[in-house]
This record gives structure tokens, C-alpha cells and sequence, in this order.
């Protein structure tokens, strides 16, 4: 008897840390299960992981060389990721890795806090960007908030596992819980975005909306299955 | 030791070479002494709006090659005194110059003249890095249009990455009836977006298009608005203040503007 496929969120977990994205894999699933799982899991994030390294945690399991080669090719070819670390107390594993030349240690020392999945007080892990982001500049913070002193300008992007706080005009893009935290916030001085993203969810600018002019303070976050905009009245109530 | 202001905008065909005729001719008439450069390699064409086509012998590319020495190959306006003009080579690629160079000439150009005007090529490729890399300031010229401010908003950007911090404003070829109407974005909008200090607005005068075809920059004797517009930012380019009541269209804009001005002005 066949098996039930298992969601993507049992089969691959992401975590986010200070040097990067994790990515645990299941110990036991079929190889092909984790494949496909892979794809759903990172193909949510969109593209902002391209051209980065995560580290691929794999436990116990053995992989082959082969196993290695697929996930590999996978990541690179769809994503434009590499593996820049495999982490395993399976010793074959270790030395197949250093075959393919891919570091790998058995335990890997945690930098930082865990962040993205959990949710964390406000502020406990942020970055503040100072000054204004412009057409085709990008802030990009996977462990934790964002704050921007500053705009958003159209044409800019602010991704963050965590919340994203703009003080100014947020008229770009911007994607809290980038690593599927759906509690995660955006939060702007004035409140008028091209595109908003919280972990799975989307908003889009309707065609023809004129822009807002009003300077109000907005947050926006998941109620239920969908994005919604409040007014800002502070952290209390919020 | 002059200023080298490189004018650019990122977005094609928005007035950078007519800004740039304009400036310069404002400058020099003022009795400044000035020199335009011409960086859009290949697509050379100030030396046209100047009506200067027809004198140049030498361009950039034969100093680089040092077939010429740099102030042999300026041409000069014969109707304005202190008005000098480096073309740029038609036939040579963006490539044949390095960043380096168009430094070198800058810096040589400097040394004796009150102003080095910079006619960048649209983009921000090879030809936009050699423009840029003589300069000390820019102005970023844009239209009211949503592209032309997203391009400019780029430049922006890519000019502060370069370490060019005195970034001033041009929005051409406004047209307060089309602003009325909702089809163009008001000077209020981009100011605010691109949150540079404003230099002036130009607005759009059909005698520009006439100029440009005599070879005859509107600010050398014409009395257009755009010509006006040219030398009230001239004067603002030499630390003057000027208001801005030319701009005044709807009452309340003026007050506006003056807060955002002042608020990202240098102070
Ligand atoms: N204020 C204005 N009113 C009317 N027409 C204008 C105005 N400014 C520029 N133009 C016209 O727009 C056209 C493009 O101007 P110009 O050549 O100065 O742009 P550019 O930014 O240098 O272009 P390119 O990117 O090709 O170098 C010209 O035909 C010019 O006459
Ligand atoms: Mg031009």
C-alpha cells in the first residue's frame, strides 16, 4: 500500500539564523517526496532567495552521493541557491559531502536566535536601514525586523523574516514573514505599497488607484486568510 | 578649481542635452567661464543643439588618443564669450573610453573653467559610468512621468553609490494643464518621491523644439518661458536664491514646495 505524501511543511522545515537559511529535511521520506517538497517550500518565498547559500540540514539520514547531486542540482538550476553547508550526525554523509566539496559538521554552532517561524517580541532581533531605498535597491534581513528610516521608493524592495517597519512613505514592495511567519507585520508612516507580502499572503495595488496622499499611519497583517489594512494607533492595540 | 556637474537622468530623451546647452549658455552669459562636455559618445549631438556641428575638428576620443591637446579641441561659441565646447567622438563605442579618462579631462577642464557640464547618455551602463566619473555634483533632470521618475529615482541611487552627494533637481516639460487633468504627475509628487533638493521646473515650450533645430540654445536672446526657467536655475546653480513664484499655478503649491525644499536642502 502506497503511502500518503506528507505536507511540504512536515517534510521541509526552514529556518531562518543569523548566517543564513536552514533547511531541515525529513529522515525518512522517500528522496523524491523531499525533492518536491523543496520546490513547494522555496517556490513560496519568490525569488528573493536567488544567488544565496543555505545550509541543508539533514540529521541522521544517509544520503547518497546521488541524494546530494539531486537536491544540489535542484536548488541551483530552480532557485539559484548552493549549499553552503550540510549539517548531519550521519558520518557517510559528512564524507560524501567532502567529495562533492561541500563543508559539512555534525552539529553547527547556533549564531544568534532562532527567528521566522517562531514568532519573537517586536524588536527583539532588528535592523534599522537608514535613508531613503530607491528604484532597484533592495533590503533584504532574514533574521528578524526591518526598520527603515526612511521611503520605500516604487521600484524597491524590503524583504524580512520578521516585521517591517517603515518610518516614511512605503511605495515599493514589501515581504514580512519571508520565512512563512504569519504573524509578522508591515508597518509604514504612510501607508501606500505596490505590493505587500506576509508569509504566504499577497496584496496588490488594484490597476488604477490613484495615490494615496494622506500621511496615516497603516499596519498591515494576516486576519484569518487574507491581508488586512488597519490604521496604526500603536504597539498596545496592534 | 571649477565645478564638474555631469546631468543625467537614466530615461531617454527627457532634455538633458537641452538643459545642458541651456545651463551652459545661461552660465557664460552671466560671465562664468564654461566648458561642455559631451559624454554621449556615438550619439553625439550637443554640438548640434549648440549649432556648433559644423566647427568641430577634434573630439574627446582624439585627446584620449592624443592626436590633440585637450584646449586645441574645445570649440568656441562665437556668441557667447567663455563658452567652450569638448564634442564627443561620432564614431567611436562607449568602450573606447575608460572612467579614468573622462576623469582626467574633468580634472584638466577644472583648472580653468568656473563649470564643466557633463551631458551624460541615457542608461546607466558604460557611457552613464564614464559621465558620471569626471563629476563632483549632478543634476538629475525628469519628466512628470511615472517611468522617467522611476529611472530617475535609479539614478539617484547609482549617483550616491558613486559618492556623489550633491544631487539637485530638474523636472522638464511640465504642463500645469495636463497635471490638472491627471494624465501627468504634479512637481509636487516628484519632489516628493525623489526627495532632492529642487533646482527649477521647466516647462514645456514648443520654442524649445524650434531652438534645437536652429542650433540655437532659447536662453541666448529668447524670451520663452523655458529660456526664462534656464536662467532663474542658473542663478539657484550659483547659490542665489530665487524664489519660486515662477512655479506658482495653484495657490497653496509654493508653500508646499518651500517645506520640501527646505526640509531637504543642504542647510
Ligand atoms: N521643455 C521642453 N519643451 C519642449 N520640448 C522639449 C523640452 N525639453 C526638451 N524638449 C525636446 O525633447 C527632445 C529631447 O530632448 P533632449 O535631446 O535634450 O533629451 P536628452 O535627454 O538629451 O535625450 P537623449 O537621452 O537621447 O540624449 C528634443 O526634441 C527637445 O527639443
Ligand atoms: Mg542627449
Amino acid at each position: 500500500m502506497e503511502e500518503v505524501e506528507r505536507k511540504p511543511e512536515e517534510l521541509v522545515q526552514l529556518k531562518g539564523y543569523r548566517d543564513g537559511l536552514r533547511v531541515i529535511i525529513d529522515r525518512e521520506a522517500p528522496l523524491s517526496q523531499i525533492e518536491r517538497a523543496v520546490v513547494k517550500r522555496l517556490e513560496r518565498l519568490g525569488d528573493f532567495i536567488a544567488g544565496s547559500s543555505i545550509i541543508l540540514d539533514v540529521g541522521e539520514r544517509a544520503l547518497s552521493d546521488d541524494d546530494i547531486r539531486r537536491l544540489q542540482k535542484i536548488l541551483e538550476r530552480r532557485f539559484d541557491v548552493t549549499i553552503g553547508r550540510i549539517v548531519t550526525t550521519s558520518t557517510k554523509t559528512r564524507r560524501l559531502a567532502d567529495v562533492l566539496r561541500i563543508p559539512a559538521v555534525e552539529e553547527i554552532r547556533i549564531v544568534g536566535e532562532e527567528v521566522g517561524v517562531e514568532r519573537e517580541p517586536p524588536f527583539a532581533n532588528a535592523r534599522l536601514v537608514k535613508g531613503t531605498l530607491r528604484a532597484g535597491q533592495e533590503e533584504r534581513f532574514l533574521e528578524g525586523s526591518l526598520i527603515i528610516v526612511g521611503d520605500v521608493n516604487p521600484g524597491a524592495d524590503v524583504i524580512a523574516s520578521g516585521d517591517i517597519i517603515v518610518l516614511g512613505a512605503l511605495r515599493g514592495r514589501a515581504f514580512a514573514g519571508a520565512l512563512g511567519d504569519q504573524s509578522a507585520v508591515i508597518i509604514a508612516l504612510n501607508f501606500d505599497p505596490i505590493q505587500i507580502r506576509i508569509a504566504d499572503c499577497m496584496n496588490v495595488r488594484p490597476e488604477n488607484e490613484r495615490r494615496r496622499k494622506r500621511l496615516k499611519a497603516e499596519i498591515a497583517r494576516i486576519e484569518g486568510d487574507r491581508i488586512v489594512v488597519r490604521e496604526f494607533k500603536g504597539f498596545e492595540n496592534a | 578649481m571649477g565645478r564638474a556637474i555631469v546631468i543625467t537622468s537614466g530615461k531617454g530623451g527627457v532634455g538633458k542635452t537641452t538643459a545642458t546647452a541651456n545651463l551652459g549658455t545661461a552660465l557664460a552669459m552671466a560671465g562664468r567661464k564654461v566648458a561642455l562636455v559631451d559624454a554621449d559618445v556615438g550619439l553625439r549631438n550637443l554640438d548640434l543643439v549648440m549649432g556648433l556641428e559644423s566647427r568641430v575638428v577634434y573630439t574627446s576620443m582624439d585627446v584620449i588618443e592624443g592626436k590633440c591637446d585637450l584646449f586645441k579641441a574645445l570649440v568656441p561659441d562665437r556668441r557667447v564669450p567663455n563658452l567652450k565646447l569638448l564634442a564627443a567622438s561620432q564614431k567611436a563605442k562607449k568602450e573606447d573610453i575608460s572612467p579614468e579618462q573622462m576623469r582626467e579631462i574633468c580634472k584638466k577642464l577644472k583648472e580653468e573653467f568656473d563649470y564643466v557640464l557633463i551631458d551624460s547618455p541615457a542608461g546607466i551602463e558604460r557611457g552613464f559610468r564614464n559621465a558620471v566619473a569626471g563629476a563632483d555634483e549632478a543634476i538629475v533632470i525628469t519628466t512628470p512621468e511615472v517611468a522617467a521618475v522611476r529611472d530617475a529615482d535609479r539614478v539617484i541611487g547609482l549617483l550616491q553609490a558613486e559618492g556623489i552627494t550633491e544631487i539637485k533637481l530638474i523636472i522638464n516639460r511640465l504642463a500645469p494643464r495636463m497635471v490638472k487633468k491627471g494624465d501627468m504627475l504634479s512637481q509636487e509628487d516628484v519632489v516628493e518621491i525623489l526627495s532632492v533638493e529642487l533646482l527649477g521646473i521647466v516647462p514645456e515650450d514648443k520654442n524649445i523644439l524650434i531652438s534645437t533645430n536652429r542650433g540655437f540654445p532659447v536662453t541666448l536672446n529668447m524670451k520663452s518661458a523655458a529660456a526664462e526657467a534656464f536662467r532663474r536655475i542658473a542663478r539657484r546653480l550659483e547659490g542665489e536664491e530665487v524664489d519660486f513664484s515662477d512655479l506658482i499655478e495653484n495657490g497653496g503649491f509654493f508653500d508646499k514646495l518651500r517645506k520640501l525644499f527646505s526640509r531637504n536642502g543642504k542647510e
